[in-house]
C-alpha cells in the first residue's frame, strides 16, 4: 500500500493540493465551452478526486523500475500507464457528462465534444507522468538520507571497534602483576627476570602496534598469546600449564587483532588464577571447512567467588565481531566436564583475505 | 627505624596465592630485621588455619585469591590482627581503602613503603587498637551485590554454604546460627548485619531473632494473638512476629 494512505495528515495535504488542480480543470472547461461554474465544478470534482487516487497507483511502477536499472526502459512503461489513465480519465468524464443531473447539451447531444474528451485524456495524462517524477524525487530524497544515515552508523560502528581494540591493549592489572613478579625474581632468578622484561615487552609492543593497523595475520595474534602467557607463567609458576593445538596453514590467515586474547585472559583470571591447583590453558587455530576457528580451552573455576565472570570480555568481542564481519563470524562458549571451551568462527576465508589485501 | 630498636620481632603472616610475590615481600622481610615470619599461606584456607594456630601481630593480605578471597578470610578470623592488605590494582578496592584509611600496599612496592605500612601497623598493635578483622572486612569490601555463599570456621575448617541451600538463620547472643536441612553451623556474627548482606527477595527477618528463606515457607499458622508459627518444608516451626509477618506478606 501506498505509505500516504497509511498518514492522514500526508493525506489531507496531499487531497488539499489537488484543489488548485480541480479549479484549473473548472476554468479549462468553461474555456471549452460549458455552460457555468457549479456544472463545471461538480463535473470536475468526482473525476479529480478519482484522478488523485489513480495518480498514487503510480508508487507501485516507479518502486519496480528505478531509474539507474535504464531510463528508457521506465520511460516507455510510464507513457503506456499514462495512455491508460488519460483514457480511464476520458471515459469517466464521459460517464458523467451523460449524467442527467448535469444536463450537459451539446449540439450532438448529452456527452462530451472530441475537443472535450481530447482536453481530459491530455490532462489525465498530463497529472500521472507528473505524479510519476514527484515519486522519483521523493524516491532519490529517501535514498540520500538513508545513504546518510548507514554512513553514520557505519562510522560509529567502526568508532566502536576501535575503542574495543584499545580498550583490550591495556589491562592494568596485568601489567602491574607482571611488574611486581619481575620485581620478586630480579633478587633471586635476574635471568628469568630478564626474559619476563623481555616477553612483556614484545606483548605491550605488540599490542600497541595493532592499533592503527587494520586486521593482522593469525601468526601474530598467536605470538601476542603466548608472550602473554609467558609472562602469566612467571606469577602463577607451575599452576600454569600451556599446549597448543594450531594448525600451520592458518598462520598467514588475517583477522581482526586482540580477538583471540581477551579469551586467554579470561582463562587464566577466570580459571587457572581462580582453581588452587591451577590447570592447563590449551590455544586452538584451525581450519574448519571455508572457516578459521580460534579458541581457547581453560579449565573452570573451583566452587570459588564468581564475581563479574567472563560476561564482559565476551561481550567485546561479539560487538567487535559484529562491527568487522557481520553475521560473517559468531563467538560460541561451553562448560563441560571441567573445561570450559571458547571458540571463535571466522566464517569464509576468502572475505578475509580480501580484507586484509585492501589494507 | 624503629622496628630495629624493638625488642620482642614482629611476628607476620604471608598470604598470596603467588609464588614470585611471596619471595619478595620474604625477601624485604628479611631485610628489616626484628620482623619473624611465621607463616606463608597461598590461599584463603591456608591462611585462616595459620592465625589460629600462630596468632600473629600482623597480616599481609592479598585479596585476588582462589576459593576464599582476602576479604573472606578475615571475615573466618576471630582474633585482633593488623591487616595490610597487598594488592595490584582493583579500582574499587582502592577506593574503599582511601574511604576506611586501610593500609595497603599496592604491588609492585618497595622496601620502605613496606615498612613503613608495617609500623603504621605496629603501632596500631601497640595501641591494642588494630580494627576487628570482621569490620575491618565489611568496610573495605567493595560492594558487589547480595551474598551467594555463607562460610562458616569450624576449628580450622572452613565450611562454604551457598545461601539457596540455607533454610533459615537465628540469632544467638553475639552469633547466628544457620540452618541447611538438619545441619547447624554457628558463625560470630550479628543477625542484623548479616540479614543486611543476604538478598532480601529471599531472605525475610519474620522475627526479631529469625531469618527465613522464603523459598522453604510451606504455611503461616495463627498461634496466638498478633502472633503466628512459619511452618517449613521439613517441618520446622519458626516464630513470625506482628512486624514479621507484614514484611513476610509485603514480600510475598
Amino acid at each position: 500500500m501506498h505509505p500516504i494512505l497509511g498518514d492522514r495528515r500526508a493525506l489531507r495535504l496531499y487531497l488539499m493540493a489537488w484543489l488548485p488542480i480541480v479549479a484549473l480543470l473548472a476554468a479549462l472547461l468553461r474555456l471549452a465551452g460549458w455552460p457555468d461554474w457549479p456544472r463545471a465544478l461538480a463535473f470536475a470534482v468526482p473525476l479529480l478526486a478519482a484522478d488523485a487516487f489513480l495518480c498514487l497507483a503510480a508508487w507501485y511502477p516507479c518502486r519496480a523500475l528505478p531509474l539507474a536499472e535504464g531510463v528508457p526502459r521506465a520511460l516507455i512503461a510510464h507513457l503506456v500507464t499514462a495512455a491508460l489513465v488519460g483514457f480511464a480519465i476520458t471515459a469517466g468524464g464521459a460517464a458523467l457528462a451523460r449524467l442527467p443531473v448535469l444536463e450537459l447539451k451539446n449540439r450532438a447531444g448529452a456527452g462530451l465534444t472530441p475537443s472535450q474528451a481530447g482536453l481530459l485524456a491530455a490532462v489525465g495524462m498530463l497529472l500521472y507522468l507528473l505524479s510519476v517524477a514527484v515519486h522519483y524525487l521523493l524516491a532519490a530524497v529517501a535514498s540520500a538520507r538513508e545513504a546518510e544515515k548507514r554512513a553514520l552508523e557505519a562510522e560509529v560502528t567502526a568508532r566502536q571497534a576501535q575503542l574495543e581494540t584499545l580498550k583490550a591493549q591495556v589491562n592494568p592489572h596485568f601489567l602491574f602483576n607482571s611488574l611486581n613478579s619481575i620485581a620478586a625474581l630480579a633478587g633471586s632468578e635476574p635471568a628469568t627476570a630478564r626474559s619476563v622484561c623481555v616477553e612483556l615487552a614484545g606483548f605491550l609492543r605488540g599490542t600497541l602496534g595493532v592499533g592503527g593497523r587494520g586486521w593482522h595475520p593469525v601468526s601474530e595474534e598467536l605470538e601476542l598469546a603466548r608472550r602473554y602467557l609467558h609472562v602469566e607463567q612467571a606469577r602463577l609458576g607451575e599452576r600454569l600449564r600451556v599446549e597448543e593445538e594450531i594448525d600451520a596453514a592458518v598462520g598467514g590467515d588475517s583477522m581482526p587483532p586482540l580477538l583471540l586474547l581477551p579469551l586467554v585472559e579470561n582463562a587464566i583470571k577466570h580459571g587457572v588464577a581462580q582453581r588452587l591447583d591451577g590447570g592447563t590453558v590449551r590455544l586452538i587455530a584451525k581450519r574448519r571447512g571455508d572457516a578459521l576457528v580460534l579458541g581457547v580451552d581453560s579449565p573452570l573455576a573451583d566452587d570459588g567467588p564468581a564475581k563479574g565472570g567472563p560476561g564482559v570480555g565476551l561481550a567485546n568481542i561479539r560487538r567487535r565481531l559484529r562491527a568487522e564481519l557481520g553475521d560473517g563470524a559468531s563467538l560460541s562458549t561451553a562448560a563441560k566436564d571441567g573445561v570450559y571451551r571458547a571458540r571463535i568462527v571466522l566464517g569464509p576465508r576468502d572475505r578475509h583475505s580480501d580484507r586484509w589485501e585492501e589494507q | 627505624m624503629s622496628t630495629q630498636a624493638d625488642p620482642t620481632p614482629l611476628e607476620v603472616i604471608i598470604v598470596d596465592d603467588e609464588e614470585p610475590a611471596r619471595r619478595l615481600l620474604r625477601e624485604y622481610l628479611n631485610e628489616l630485621g626484628s620482623v619473624r615470619i611465621v607463616a606463608e599461606c597461598a590461599n584463603g584456607f591456608e591462611a585462616v588455619r595459620a592465625v589460629q594456630e600462630h596468632d600473629p601481630d600482623v597480616l599481609l593480605l592479598d585479596i585476588q585469591m582462589p576459593k576464599l578471597d582476602g576479604f573472606e578470610v578475615l571475615e573466618l578470623i576471630e582474633r585482633e590482627v593488623a591487616v595490610v592488605f597487598v594488592t595490584a590494582f582493583d579500582e574499587h578496592a582502592l577506593r574503599a581503602f582511601e574511604v576506611h584509611a586501610v593500609d595497603y600496599l599496592l604491588k609492585p612496592f618497595s622496601a620502605e613503603r613496606l615498612a613503613q605500612a608495617l609500623e603504621h601497623a605496629q603501632a596500631r598493635v601497640a595501641e591494642g587498637s588494630p580494627p576487628a578483622p570482621q569490620e575491618l572486612a565489611d568496610a573495605a569490601r567493595p560492594d558487589c551485590g547480595p551474598l551467594e555463599r555463607l562460610l562458616v570456621r569450624d576449628g580450622a575448617e572452613v565450611h562454604v554454604i551457598p545461601t539457596r541451600d540455607v533454610d533459615y538463620i537465628e540469632a544467638d547472643d553475639d552469633a547466628v546460627v544457620i540452618h541447611t536441612s538438619g545441619r547447624r553451623h554457628r558463625k560470630l556474627q550479628r543477625l542484623a548485619e548479616l540479614e543486611g548482606r543476604l538478598d532480601p527477595e529471599r531472605f525475610v527477618r519474620v522475627h526479631r531473632s529469625y531469618l527465613l528463606n522464603v523459598d522453604r515457607l510451606r504455611k503461616l499458622e495463627l498461634y496466638a494473638k498478633d502472633s503466628r508459627l512459619a511452618i517449613l518444608a521439613d517441618g520446622t516451626h519458626i516464630p513470625v512476629s506482628r512486624a514479621g509477618y507484614a514484611r513476610l506478606r509485603e514480600r510475598m
